[in-house]
């Protein structure tokens, strides 16, 4: 019986949420290949995701949804070409509380913007509760600047709704006629 | 003048009083204060009012003693800290660097500077040019010092010991990623700071006579620091209500988007589809939106003779004093209003004072604004369409609502994709997604109000994304299984 294998791709800059993101919704425990930092990422957490997470989601059916998370720092940007292949779409997160979010959303965007043109992004602003500005207005500005008309949305990457809601967005992206009751 | 320079790091700060301080060390500040990261800092400033800041500040002070600068509405009275009032000036700023200075061992980095007289130390005029900077190598271990420092500081902030911290207020114990529940402050609403429900109106009263649809607030927000009180974050905000009860959850839903069936774009008037918001609580509350983000000044719209909403267009909260999501606010959004019903204040300084105080106290009434937008607009709707936006234009999504935050509705994800990657009618939606015209007529009402949805000029190509994608299978089981219906 023939396996089906999807991606899903989590990136975003160091301390974002991606690890924590695929962990609220992988079936298995996150896969991570952390290690201690020793660069600037030393000042947001004291481990960092070396060389990619992995999550998993199985169907019935044998099918599966593999969550794979891309490195933060952008030294290991190589890893990135190599994880995104096969995948249906991207989701992008981005810490408010870093120094200039726009410049992330401007370099995330710009890396994977063949992929984002070929299938689908989605946006979720993390640590919104730990600082209030930019707003989401603010980021719509911006995607509009980079002529992107992506779901945004404030998340929690802790919790498994806010991540799930990342993913319907991204599904219902992918195509908008797609029912749970299919 | 050799002057020497504080080397500081900022910790939890709100992006308010951040502003101020970023704003004060470009300027006024500039030749005593140096940003730097936290190992190498000489000092702290942390914003104390700020969710987070005092675990954040406990945590520091056990792993190092580097004084700090505290920065609260309250007098805060902490070893090792001295206490900065809001709103912050310059001046205490000023006093504040001297007294860490004091409090500090030998300078390890001092800086040569002459001084613009605007700065208050040098006499010097037009001589504001860095000459010399100068580092000394391997500074001792200051922590020791301090310590002993601290022990014979001659200024009020060592009177208290770790062992004996400050009172803590209620939200010392608050996890910062936590929800907390509160009662509603219906219940309580004789702590409702004493603000007249009959003060003047600062906004015309509703206009019976207007069809025309409102204009969607814009998203123009003021940057200038003033002295807002109101936290710029508080992270035990209210969210929606968990939907797990599918009872609940219908019954929540018939309340939002009506319970209508459809109709025809001939009969939309002659069968009540369309709605005017000016007759009701909404038309009110979307002007004082649209007023508080053209000026960033708070406003408090005064729904009930007890019960009011305050608009912070800075941070982006409303505080309600009813639950938005109870049946009385409910009732409020679908009653039509009478003549002088709501009324909408400006508060002074004072009274601002005393409800930032009264607004972190009860944090689980502080809703996200464009939440508050959206639940008033889907309960005034009711599955209807606002006046004055003609049904059979063509309107597109120019982004997503912020979903995760706002009252789930029916098909509202598909209604987002597919209002977002084609122009469409509300009916042309309805029918091509194959859902009752009442949810896709909230909707449109909603995002309307949220500035979100546009009419569009030129009548756009058909696009036919209802077609079936090759994924679709697999994406229905996966949203099935996400959601908790389908199987491992």
């Amino acid at each position: 019986m023939s396996v089906t294998n999807k991606k899903i791709i989590f990136t975003g800059p160091v301390g974002s949420g991606k690890t924590t993101a695929i962990n609220a919704i992988s079936d298995i425990r996150t896969v991570s290949t952390d290690a201690y930092a020793s660069d600037m990422t030393q000042s947001r957490k004291p481990q960092t995701t070396v060389a990619m997470d992995y999550g998993l989601i199985t169907l019935e059916g044998n099918e599966r949804i593999h969550l794979y998370g891309t490195p933060g720092q952008e030294r290991f940007d190589f890893m990135w070409d190599i994880l995104i292949k096969g995948g249906i779409g991207l989701i992008l997160l981005l810490d408010n509380t870093r120094k200039d979010p726009f410049q992330d959303m401007k370099f995330y965007t710009h890396a994977f913007r063949e992929f984002i043109e070929q299938q689908q992004m989605v946006i979720g602003v993390t640590r919104m509760d730990l600082q209030r500005r930019p707003g989401l207005a603010e980021y719509r500005q911006w995607l509009d600047q980079l002529g992107l008309k992506s779901p945004i949305f404030e998340i929690d990457a802790r919790s498994r709704n806010d991540v799930t809601t990342l993913v319907q967005a991204l599904l219902y992206s992918l195509d908008p006629g797609v029912s749970i009751d299919e | 003048m050799q002057n020497e320079v504080l080397k500081v790091s900022l910790l939890t700060i709100s992006p308010h009083n951040r502003a101020i301080l970023e704003f004060f060390f470009a300027g006024a500040g500039k030749a005593l204060f140096r940003i730097t990261s936290v190992p190498e800092a000489q000092a702290f400033i942390i914003d104390y009012d700020h969710p987070g800041a005092r675990e954040e500040w406990e945590n520091l002070n056990i792993k190092q003693s580097t004084p700090c600068i505290v920065l609260s509405i309250r007098d805060v009275q902490l070893p090792n800290t001295i206490w900065v009032s809001k709103p912050l000036t310059s001046k205490a700023l000023l006093d504040a660097a001297k007294k860490i200075q004091a409090i500090l061992p030998q300078s390890v980095e001092v800086v040569s500077k002459t001084i613009p007289t605007t700065t208050l130390i040098s006499n010097k005029p037009n001589s504001s040019v860095v000459i010399e900077t100068k580092v000394e190598t391997a500074p001792e271990p200051i922590i020791p010092k301090v310590r002993q420092a601290l022990a014979d500081l001659p200024l009020n902030v060592g009177s208290a010991s770790k062992s004996s911290p400050a009172p803590k207020t209620p939200e010392d114990n608050t996890n910062p990623f936590a929800l907390r529940r509160e009662p509603p402050l219906s219940d309580t609403h004789t702590e409702i700071p004493p603000f007249k429900a009959d003060s003047p109106s600062t906004l015309s009263t509703p206009n019976f006579t207007n069809t025309t649809a409102p204009q969607p607030t814009t998203a123009i927000m003021s940057r200038s620091p003033k002295p807002l009180l109101v936290p710029d974050t508080i992270t035990s905000m209210a969210e929606p209500p968990s939907d797990d009860d599918p009872v609940k959850r219908q019954q929540r839903w018939a309340l939002l988007c009506g319970t209508l069936p459809d109709t025809t774009p001939t009969n939309i008037q002659r069968d009540g589809r369309i709605f005017d918001s000016n007759n009701y609580l909404l038309g009110t509350f979307i002007e004082a939106v649209k007023q508080a983000k053209q000026t960033g000044h708070a406003l408090q719209v005064f729904i009930t003779h007890q019960h009011y909403i305050l608009l912070l267009p800075q941070p982006y909260y409303a505080f309600s004093t009813l639950d938005i999501h109870g049946a009385e606010f409910a009732n409020l959004c679908t009653t039509p209003i009478t003549p002088n019903q709501i009324h909408v204040h400006t508060p002074t300084e004072a009274e601002l004072t005393q409800l930032d105080v009264y607004t972190q106290q009860h944090p689980n009434h502080l809703y996200d604004l464009d939440a508050c937008i959206w639940t008033a607009s889907l309960l005034t709707s009711g599955g209807r369409l606002l006046q004055g936006l003609d049904p059979s234009h063509f309107y597109q999504l120019k982004h997503w609502p912020n979903l995760t935050r706002l009252e789930s509705i029916p098909h509202v994800m598909s209604l987002s994709a597919m209002w977002t990657q084609q122009a469409a009618t509300p009916f042309d939606i309805a029918k091509q997604l194959g859902i009752p015209q009442r949810y896709a007529f909230a909707f449109h009402s909603a995002t309307y109000l949220l500035n979100l949805l546009e009419r569009m000029q030129i009548v756009p190509k058909p696009n036919p994304t209802t077609e079936p994608k090759k994924n679709r299978g697999l994406f229905s089981r996966l949203l099935k299984r996400l959601l908790g219906g389908g199987n491992k």
